[in-house]
């Protein structure tokens, strides 16, 4: 089953995070697991809100034969899309005043991190976090 | 169930964080410290973050930039019981929350205050 | 169960009965007979379905974990289910004989894969033992702890390391931790980042790190490699770290004779 949260407003950003600890307790997955997984939520989230301004999270367990069960993300906006995807994955860029950890702190903190973005037609990131 | 509250204790100011903040809020708070570091002409803020479940790259420059704020402002800030967990997850993703010194608990952290000993050193790379 | 059927059965579990089974003492012959009927009987059942039912697997599985605890062979376990196929070929001549030998096959196979499944469960459980008990947190004095690390660093055990550390210190309210790794074979880029990694997690909390065992060799290398350290404080050995650590909380261990003395 597939769960959905519109990220329109700042406190989506909460919302958004909060769905997603609801989903990792719910799956068993340890406190330190629990925590990685909000944060790089929390910090996807926010990069919808404020570089396209609107977007939506869907989550749902997953399962792969080498793995396990585990819990994906994804993270999608119609904005303006990523001209350069490295230069945004390098740690301390940021086009937005953050502080250019977003991208490649929630990499660091998952299993999976892929992104697929276009200039003009938006940014999808998926996110894994395998329950091991 | 989002309330933060700052108390002052004779030249200290203690501010605990509470429940899930939104970066909004987080904002405010900070102008609210600040407010409080003129109004009560502390000499030291104690943020008390144990209820924090999270801190992310947002939270984390809340915090360091307010501290650094302080710091222009002639007191001293100390960051008290951030959980274990929210801890890994920093170092993890390779935050440094620079220019903020740290206690284990509040007893501690008063103890620096009023000059009884040093604290842990500063984080980062500046520390 | 037919007479015949009784017959064969009999026979067949006089059979088991020979094995190591029995005589090494894994099952009494009480026990032969139960296991020895819900196969025999599954198996039928398999015979009438095509394909092996859940009763059956469940006593597959039975078999499988029974022999794989107590120390017999994959071949020796399977045994138990590959000595029928003599008996079962008496009974079932002539008809489905074919089906009935590919299941018992499946059968067979499916008890090698159950045993070796439940033995690499033990393994990763002794692995996951083995890790906890090499890195002990130890309440060294009061608001000291240490951590001897022994064996290599790798991300997963200096998570674990970190989290239990971490916690410790917190419920201890512990401000210096000593971390020697005078155990720790080779120090390379990696490792000397966990231990950073470590020391930044025990700063925010409000801890001070010191490492020791920071023998010439590790010294040598780290230079050579442009590891910077010099953000965590070092030390040559657990002696000098505790010296530090009891400085560092005010404290310092005096003779006997002086303290009365004075």
């Amino acid at each position: 089953m597939t769960n959905r949260v519109d990220i329109q407003r700042e406190p989506d950003v909460v919302l958004a995070r909060q769905a997603a600890r609801r989903a990792a307790i719910e799956m068993g997955y340890s406190l330190v697991d629990q925590t990685r997984i909000t944060t790089a939520v929390s910090e996807l989230a926010r990069n919808i809100f404020l570089y396209a301004g609107r977007g939506w999270m869907e989550y749902r367990q997953v399962a792969r034969s080498d793995q396990g069960k585990g819990l994906e993300f994804l993270f999608q906006d119609e904005g303006p899309g990523i001209a350069d995807i490295d230069l945004a994955m390098t740690v301390g860029y940021t086009s937005g005043g953050g502080l250019g950890m977003g991208l490649s702190g929630s990499q660091r903190l998952m299993d999976e991190f892929e992104i697929q973005s276009r200039l003009g037609e938006g940014t999808t990131i998926r996110i894994v976090k395998w329950l091991g | 169930m989002e309330k933060t509250s700052i108390v002052k204790i004779q030249n200290v100011l203690i501010v605990t964080l509470q429940g899930d903040i939104d970066d909004h809020s987080a904002q405010e708070l900070q102008q609210e410290i600040l407010q409080s570091v003129i109004h009560h002409q502390v000499s030291g803020v104690v943020i008390e973050v144990s209820q924090l479940k999270l801190v992310d790259s947002y939270m984390g420059r809340i915090l360091s930039d307010t501290a650094r704020m302080i710091r222009l402002m002639g007191a001293e800030t100390l960051l008290v019981g951030l959980r274990p967990m929210v801890a890994i997850t920093i170092v993890e993703m390779g935050l440094s929350i620079e220019g903020v010194k740290t206690a284990l608990n509040l007893e501690d952290a008063l103890e620096v205050l009023k000059g009884g000993r040093a604290a842990a050193p500063s984080l980062g790379r500046d520390g | 169960m037919s007479v015949k059927g009784q017959e064969a059965f009999t026979l067949w579990l006089s059979t088991v009965q020979k094995t190591p089974w029995v005589t090494r003492g894994v099952v009494s012959i009480e026990e032969t007979e139960r296991l020895g009927r819900a196969l025999w009987e599954g198996m039928f059942l398999a015979a009438s379905t095509g394909c092996l039912p859940e009763v059956l697997q469940k006593t597959l599985q039975e078999i499988s974990v029974m022999g794989s605890r107590n120390h017999l062979t994959p071949t020796e376990t399977a045994q138990f289910v590959f000595s029928m196929r003599p008996y079962i070929e008496d009974m079932v001549r002539g008809q489905g004989d074919n089906l009935f030998m590919t299941l018992l096959d499946e059968a067979g196979l499916y008890v090698f894969e159950v045993y070796l499944k439940s033995r690499e469960a033990v393994i990763l459980n002794q692995r996951q033992d083995l890790l906890e008990l090499s890195t002990p947190v130890i309440r060294l004095w009061d608001g000291i702890l240490a951590v001897p690390l022994i064996g290599t660093m790798d991300s997963k055990r200096t998570q674990q390391i970190m989290e239990k550390l971490l916690n410790m210190i917190v419920d201890t309210g512990a401000r210096v931790t000593i971390l020697d790794i005078t155990g720790v074979p080779t120090v390379d880029t990696l490792v000397a980042n966990h231990i950073l990694k470590t020391a930044a997690a025990v700063r925010l909390l409000g801890g001070s790190l010191i490492i020791t065992g920071i023998s010439p060799a590790i010294a040598q290398t780290m230079v050579y490699m442009g590891v910077d350290l010099s953000s965590v404080i070092t030390r040559a050995v657990m002696q000098d770290g505790i010296a530090l650590a009891l400085d560092m909380l005010d404290k310092e261990i005096v003779l006997k004779s002086h303290s009365t003395a004075g």
